[in-house]
């Protein structure tokens, strides 16, 4: 029997998450569900069990001192663009010092959110998946995600699209940035399985 | 012969269902997905070098009293995708930064402690005595698996100060002036963006 290969396209108007719980991967681009290149992995060379600064900064994967960073902040739970330019200006400042170990920082922006905008999580409030805790990113957090991405078309607008980007994110835009790294913040439009008959 | 099958599906239960029905009759073993995702999204995937968390719980314990984030940080630690080590495969550096500085106790004088203690005790689902966090989180929440990187800061360098979860207290009340500047708490009150704190774990941006 001749072994050929059937394409089923599968089209989600909505419900990606729910597409995302079927498979594993879903979240990584494209380019690479197929590939077996693992683009960062030989930059890791430490998974550190000690907890101290000073134990952890044996980490061999160095910056070069000539490198230049763009710096995206994601903001915690009701703060403002405002009130990280303290740690923006003591970024500088420390890389002033001829801290080796920093990068050239380059422009640095927070996820403009103004606080009025956390109140479009009470949207989620009346929904079953609220009470049975079972949110998800795409739906509660889009205007958290378009903050994000407004603030990064500007670092891009400033600095080119060939710059490097550091996301730093405070309590919860710790996990949101890595909701957003890992695709929870773009739906699914279609797939296609290619099927061994 | 090839031929081509179009599938809507509208939920989860009914799209879950045809695709484990698929991989059964044909022997599923190849997928290519497409998505919705914007230039930025796509660029920003090439672009980012480094992921920096700081006082951030990546975790929520099935003892947890409550789960504050209604779900959401479950599925973003129960996505494959959003894994230290997919994030590492897409050549993103990744280190979580926690403090140690403020224990939580409910048997204390010390303010600072009895409200660690409110905030750990309902993340954590119990309270032990040596439970030490940034006040807000306690550092049993703030890190992901290897290969991520952990850091401890523990103390300002410079004045010695424990290490605690802001700078400021935000002012939710104030819908007026959506921008305005939450409260900034005194010089001594030490957070992960202090001078002396900032270099503990500024290093690890790439």
């Amino acid at each position: 029997m001749p072994r050929t290969f059937s394409f089923l396209i599968l089209a989600f108007l909505h419900g990606a998450n729910a597409f995302q719980s079927a498979f594993q991967g879903v979240g990584r681009p494209v380019a690479t569900l197929f590939s077996t290149t693992t683009a960062g992995t030989d930059t890791v060379v430490e998974t550190p069990t000690t907890t101290t600064a000073s134990t952890t900064s044996t980490a061999t994967s160095t910056t070069p001192k000539n490198k230049k960073v763009s710096v995206l902040l994601c903001p915690a739970q009701f703060c403002v663009p405002q009130d990280y330019q303290e740690l923006f200006e003591n970024l500088r400042n420390t890389r002033a010092k001829d801290n080796d170990d920093l990068p050239e920082i380059g422009t640095c922006r927070v996820a403009e959110l103004p606080r009025t905008e956390w109140i479009k999580v009470a949207r989620q409030l009346p929904t079953r998946n609220f009470f049975d805790a079972t949110l998800n990113a795409k739906q509660t957090l889009d205007w958290y995600f378009a903050g994000m991405e407004k603030a990064l078309s500007e670092i891009y607008a400033e600095q080119g699209t060939d710059a490097s980007v550091c996301i730093i994110g405070h309590s919860i835009g710790g996990w949101v940035a890595r909701a957003y790294l890992g695709g929870l913040g773009v739906y699914v439009l279609f797939c296609i399985i290619f099927v061994k008959e | 012969m090839g031929c081509v099958y179009i599938y809507l599906s509208f939920g989860y239960i009914h799209s879950h269902l045809f695709l484990c029905v698929t991989n059964f009759i044909f022997k599923t073993n190849e997928l290519i997905y497409y998505r919705s995702s914007t230039a930025v999204f796509r660029l920003t995937q090439q672009q980012c070098t480094s992921l920096i968390t700081i006082g951030t719980p990546h975790s929520s314990p099935a003892d947890a009293l409550v789960d504050q984030t209604r779900g959401l940080l479950r599925e973003v630690a129960e996505t494959p995708s959003c894994s230290p080590q997919a994030l590492v495969d897409l050549g993103i550096d990744v280190t979580c930064v926690g403090s140690s500085g403020v224990a939580g106790s409910f048997f204390s004088t010390n303010v600072e402690e009895l409200v660690a203690a409110s905030s750990y005790l309902p993340l954590m689902g119990k309270l032990s005595a040596d439970m030490k966090g940034d006040g807000i989180v306690p550092l049993d929440l703030a890190f992901m698996e290897p290969p991520a990187k952990r850091v401890v800061v523990e103390e300002c360098s410079i004045t010695g100060a424990p290490v605690r979860h802001a700078h400021v207290v935000p002012t939710p009340w104030n819908l007026i002036d959506g921008f305005a500047p939450s409260w900034k708490l005194p010089e001594d009150f030490v957070s992960y963006v202090s001078e002396g704190v900032l270099p503990q774990w500024s290093k690890y941006i790439r």
